[in-house]
């Protein structure tokens, strides 16, 4: 049983470095350009995310406010 | 290596996602395999022990309370209603979780350790009659920026009538090498049946690392293919999918309900799924699988529900590798501009859920293994907030009708007090809704404000600001000769109190509307007055029923009309 475990754990990882092996080869093969859009996709997005984070923290303070003075005030 | 996939070395086929066969089409499909004849009874089976049992639950109570002493028995009635009032609660919970874990989604860290991962993919184009809109998408996928040795197209063509294999053909001779046709000459078994078809193909040749399926009629944002296949630079996810917007050029009122609905279910409700670990649904029209996924659960579509791409992602989860929701990748969608199509649609998908959850039932609950996060609580409560609203809606308002005979104070604060986090839930979701995607925000911001319907937000209004209705408005009603008696109080009351639930009926009402001459007019108002979200609780409602009493399910086609445009949601109002 504690075996088949381990067994199971190896093919895992196995796999998992098969995968990355693939995608580093993948990578190696391809033109600059390319990486560098993946850069740039990935200097954008993260600044989305970020917008989304502040925009999500600040609603949120704000609904708060409002519930805090409804039930003040009610 | 196999034979290259490229050009003329498959049967030629066809397919696509939603369609209807016709009689002659229907009769020459093969029967459902035992299994899938096995899998689907089980689920009518389990459905019908889950309502036997919630009866006879109730009935066990009716029993008790007969029994017990006058007072005790009081008691025990009103512990009863206020459970089912506060039960009624769980969809805003629900809701309030998934805008708050908002707000966590980049401590994720999504992009920290991708890598500029563009595998060889081959996007899989399921259609059927597609004659309108499959070049544009075959031109469209062509134009995106990925390199272009990478990427090859697979129109599996379903046994078209129309010109689709022309337009195809036509463009597997302009791109040698990169269009392919493959064609069905016995079509008409829906989309799963189709796409496997074009799979089985495809992974015969060892060229795919990815698989990315697609409808014929999105249209994919340049960036949106790349921004999908980095993450599966990363062993650990098995597939990828994009954010579906409604991309109507000449869209209406219905339209922009639908475009603000996916932002609340695509752009907000996937991205707090990332944050839970398990996502409920890759989109239909963009879902990306690495090969090795794929391959993991069987090199093929699950035929036996009406929500494929719904079991898909569920196996793929249980086959240990995560799904993820890229929202930053956006793919353009053409959706019902009628009740009737949206109605088709949402009641095959909401069928496909109820069929999934009791398929899936011994996931429920479950935490560790591989279950992996897909049984957790919050994913559980996510889920089914969703498939249970109708239910836990009926219950809510049953809950507060009694207790308003049995103790008219207990129902006023439990009222109250959900119509308060009701507005709460509201208030900070739409905000929330519209503040993350702001293009669309600004095509469909008076259609998130009228999401629950006018008379909801009155009662909401109500629950925020009770004396200005009692006091002010009451003696406004007076001054305009509309005296509030206590008998119309009551009336009132007893409208409030039921709302929630009568309001699903009441929403059925447009999708009547819109189908009888002469009155079509009044669903567009019934929308508004009644709300859009009723209005998919009544589908939910149907899916019940019609799951419950076996009513055969075809793959109704949602008319694709070609309308679709890049950045449609740029459109201001």
């Amino acid at each position: 049983m504690g075996q088949d475990g381990e067994n199971g754990a190896g093919d895992a990882r196995r796999r998992r470095d098969a995968t990355l092996a693939k995608v580093d080869a993948s990578v190696a093969t391809l033109d600059p350009v390319w990486v560098e859009r993946f850069e740039s996709d990935v200097a954008s997005d993260k600044a989305n995310e970020d917008g989304i984070l502040l925009k999500a923290w600040l609603i949120g303070s704000v609904v708060l406010f409002l519930v805090l003075m409804q039930r003040l005030f009610s | 290596m196999t034979q290259p996939l490229g050009l003329g070395g498959f049967e030629p086929l066809t397919g696509d996602e939603d369609e209807v066969p016709d009689a002659a089409v229907l009769l020459r499909q093969p029967p459902p395999s035992l299994r899938e004849r096995t899998a689907s009874r089980m689920v009518r089976w389990r459905l019908r022990l889950l309502l036997f049992s919630i009866a006879e639950i109730l009935i066990a109570q009716l029993l008790i309370l007969t029994f017990l002493p006058f007072d005790a028995r009081l008691f025990s009635v009103r512990l009863i209603c206020l459970a089912a009032v506060y039960l009624g609660a769980l969809p805003i919970v629900a809701s309030l979780m998934q805008y708050a874990l908002l707000g966590f989604h980049r401590f994720r860290k999504p992009y920290e350790n991708l890598k500029p991962y563009y595998p060889n993919t081959a996007v899989i184009v399921p259609a059927w009659n597609e004659g309108a809109v499959i070049g544009a998408t075959i031109e469209h996928l062509l134009a995106m920026e990925y390199p272009e040795e990478r990427l090859r197209v697979f129109v599996v063509d379903d046994a078209s009538t129309d010109d689709t294999p022309d337009v195809v053909q036509a463009k597997a001779a302009e791109h040698p090498g990169r269009v392919v046709h493959l064609r069905r000459e016995r079509g008409g078994q829906g989309k799963a049946h189709t796409l496997n078809h074009g799979i089985t193909q495809i992974l015969a040749d060892d060229w795919a690392q990815a698989l990315l399926v697609i409808d014929a009629d999105v249209l994919f944002e340049k960036d949106a293919l790349r921004k999908m296949t980095r993450h599966l630079s990363n062993p650990d996810i098995g597939a990828v999918t994009a954010y579906i917007k409604e991309g109507s050029h000449q869209g209406n009122y219905l339209t922009r309900f639908i475009a603000y609905e996916y932002i609340t279910a695509q752009a907000a409700a996937r991205r707090s799924q990332n944050i839970l670990g398990a996502l409920a649904c890759l989109a239909g029209g963009a879902q990306l699988h690495s090969r090795e996924s794929l391959e993991a659960i069987g090199g093929r579509i699950d035929t036996s529900s009406l929500a494929e791409d719904t079991v898909t992602t569920f196996k793929t989860q249980l086959a240990g590798r995560r799904v993820e929701f890229e929202g930053n990748a956006t793919v353009w969608a053409e959706e019902p501009q009628d009740l009737v199509g949206l109605w088709k649609q949402r009641l095959r998908w909401a069928r496909g859920n109820v069929q999934i959850s009791m398929q899936y039932a011994s996931v429920w609950g479950k935490q560790r293994g591989q279950f992996g996060r897909l049984g957790r609580a919050p994913f559980m409560l996510l889920w089914l907030s969703v498939l249970l609203m109708p239910l836990l809606m009926l219950g809510s308002s049953a809950g507060l009708l009694t207790l308003y005979f049995v103790n008219a104070a207990s129902a006023w604060a439990a009222f109250n007090g959900l119509w308060l986090w009701h507005a709460i839930a509201y208030v900070f979701g739409t905000a929330m809704a519209l503040a993350i995607d702001v293009k669309t925000a600004r095509r469909a911001w008076f259609e998130a404000i009228m999401f629950p319907g006018v008379i909801s937000l009155l009662i909401m209004g109500y629950s925020i600001f009770p004396s200005f209705y009692e006091v002010d408005l009451r003696l406004w009603l007076q001054h305009a000769g509309f005296v509030m008696t206590p008998h119309r109080i009551a009336l009132l009351t007893v409208f409030m109190y039921s709302w929630l639930f009568i309001c699903i009926p009441l929403a059925y009402l447009a999708k009547l509307w819109s189908q009888t001459p002469g009155y079509k007019w009044l669903a567009p108002f019934t929308i508004y007055l009644v709300g859009y979200g009723p209005f998919l609780c009544a589908i939910t409602s149907a899916s019940y029923f019609k799951e419950l009493f076996n009513v055969s399910a075809a793959w109704d086609k949602t008319v694709k009309t070609g309308r679709v445009m890049l950045g449609a949601g740029a459109t201001p109002r």
